[in-house]
């Protein structure tokens, strides 16, 4: 895609230049390896896979990145090291923020078949096809071209694809994709119990609106309502149990001498024989009534 | 900077939102199994309360009860049968075993009056029953 941002002419003895703004670079064969190659191939990603090993034997050790140009007889592979080119721009005055897009000379062949002033001893010149720098003294050239925004080809390189990333962009694109069907799918999961808890809510407010004793308190007072109502109807149950436990200690020869049971706890004294205490004792025991030693008789003191 | 990590940037806000997505649905699955266990013992609770009120709570049928029960006894062993409003104080006296059994185990301890005070003295063969009581 076009853009309308500067575009500079990117060779070795290019002057010391400062720009503030974004800018688009047109590299020279000199900070690009190519080759050309006639293969069956359709699809520009089926060249960009095979780049690597068409170009192997003429790169050396680096981080080359790779570009693939189709041409009318075949595919031109480019590998370029963009860690250099960053170096060398930075050291003409360029920051590699700033830079937009990378074109390739090769990519504008048509272009340079009029051959451009790389600097005073070099051009830039198409020969059979291939853009190359030639010093002029063999171009020739009386005049020379200089690179307009016309030079600009249809497709550049951004920066960031050039760059050798963890991820490319596909992968990216797909793994964003995963990840953010799962969060939507665990989002919408969350959702789902967030209204099962509205809904739990709706049903204690319509257990609550069944009974007038409850209806409209808070859950905090229902609370307290349930503890002191529970502790209540705990008590007299036990003051009931007991009553029923003491009523089995009496017998012909075991009686109530007096007996007292209060919310608080009972007293119970039972005359007796000496026979039977160990007996009622057992009982008691069994009974988890408490005994108290007593001289005189049989006598019970705990709480309930 | 965003430019030069574009690609690992929008994988780690795509994880970061799984994240927060993950998070999210592990929070609220806590929070509805802890709803709906509590939401369970608060209905139950609801009902208790309902029963319990009913059980213990005001009622017109008390005082009604506990007439019913005086006017089963001998009057010369009823000292006190005194009822008023909400509460009840009454006093027996020379009753046989028989008839303590019956009286406290069958109809007071029957009656879902909150017990206050159950006295009980013997004199020779007889007792005497003290209850005070209210609802």
């Amino acid at each position: 895609m076009a853009t309308n941002e500067e575009l500079l002419l990117v060779h070795r003895d290019m002057p010391y230049v400062t720009r503030a703004k974004r800018y688009d670079l047109i590299l020279t064969p000199q900070f690009y390896i190519f080759k050309k190659e006639s293969l069956p191939i359709k699809y520009h990603y089926q060249a960009m896979k095979l780049a690597p090993s068409i170009l192997d034997e003429l790169t050396g050790a680096g981080a080359y990145s790779y570009a693939v140009i189709q041409e009318d007889d075949g595919w031109a592979f480019i590998a370029y090291d963009m860690g250099k080119i960053e170096t060398f721009l930075a050291e003409k005055g360029l920051s590699k923020n700033l830079i937009n897009k990378i074109y390739f000379a090769q990519q504008a062949k048509e272009h340079f078949k009029y051959p451009v002033s790389a600097d005073e001893k070099n051009a830039i010149v198409t020969v059979d096809d291939t853009v190359v720098i030639l010093p002029k003294s063999i171009v020739a050239e009386e005049e020379y071209g200089i690179v307009t925004n016309a030079f600009r080809p249809d497709k550049g390189v951004s920066p960031v694809q050039s760059r050798t990333m963890l991820v490319t962009q596909q992968q990216a694109i797909i793994l964003s994709l995963l990840l953010i069907v799962l969060a939507v799918g665990y989002f919408v999961q969350g959702i789902k119990y967030q209204n099962a808890m509205t809904h739990i809510d709706r049903n204690i407010e319509k257990a609550k609106a069944k009974s007038p004793e409850i209806k409209g308190k808070s859950n905090f007072l229902l609370k307290n309502l349930y503890e002191s109502n529970y502790a209540l109807d705990s008590t007299q149950r036990k003051i009931r149990d007991r009553l029923k436990d003491l009523s089995k200690l009496t017998s012909k020869v075991s009686k109530i001498d007096t007996l007292k049971i209060t919310p608080q706890g009972y007293e119970v004294s039972i005359a007796t024989n000496q026979k039977s205490i160990p007996k009622l004792k057992k009982y008691a025991k069994s009974k988890k009534l408490k005994v108290v030693k007593n001289t005189t008789g049989f006598m019970l003191k705990g709480a309930l | 900077m965003f430019r030069k990590y574009q690609n690992e940037l929008i994988v780690l806000f795509s994880a970061l939102l799984l994240l927060g997505a993950v998070l999210f649905q592990y929070v609220s699955y806590g929070a509805l199994q802890k709803k709906s266990k509590e939401s369970i013992a608060l209905i139950s609770q609801f009902e208790d309360i309902a029963t319990m009120k009913k059980l213990w709570g005001k009622s017109k049928t008390r005082a009604r009860v506990l007439g019913n029960i005086q006017r089963t006894l001998a009057k010369e062993k009823v000292k006190k049968f005194k009822i008023e409003k909400n509460k009840a104080y009454i006093i027996l006296e020379n009753l046989t075993g028989t008839e303590l059994n019956k009286i406290v185990g069958k109809q007071f301890a029957s009656i879902p009056v909150q017990i206050t005070e159950l006295a009980i003295a013997r004199d020779g063969e007889k007792y005497r029953l003290e209850l005070k009581c209210k609802w």
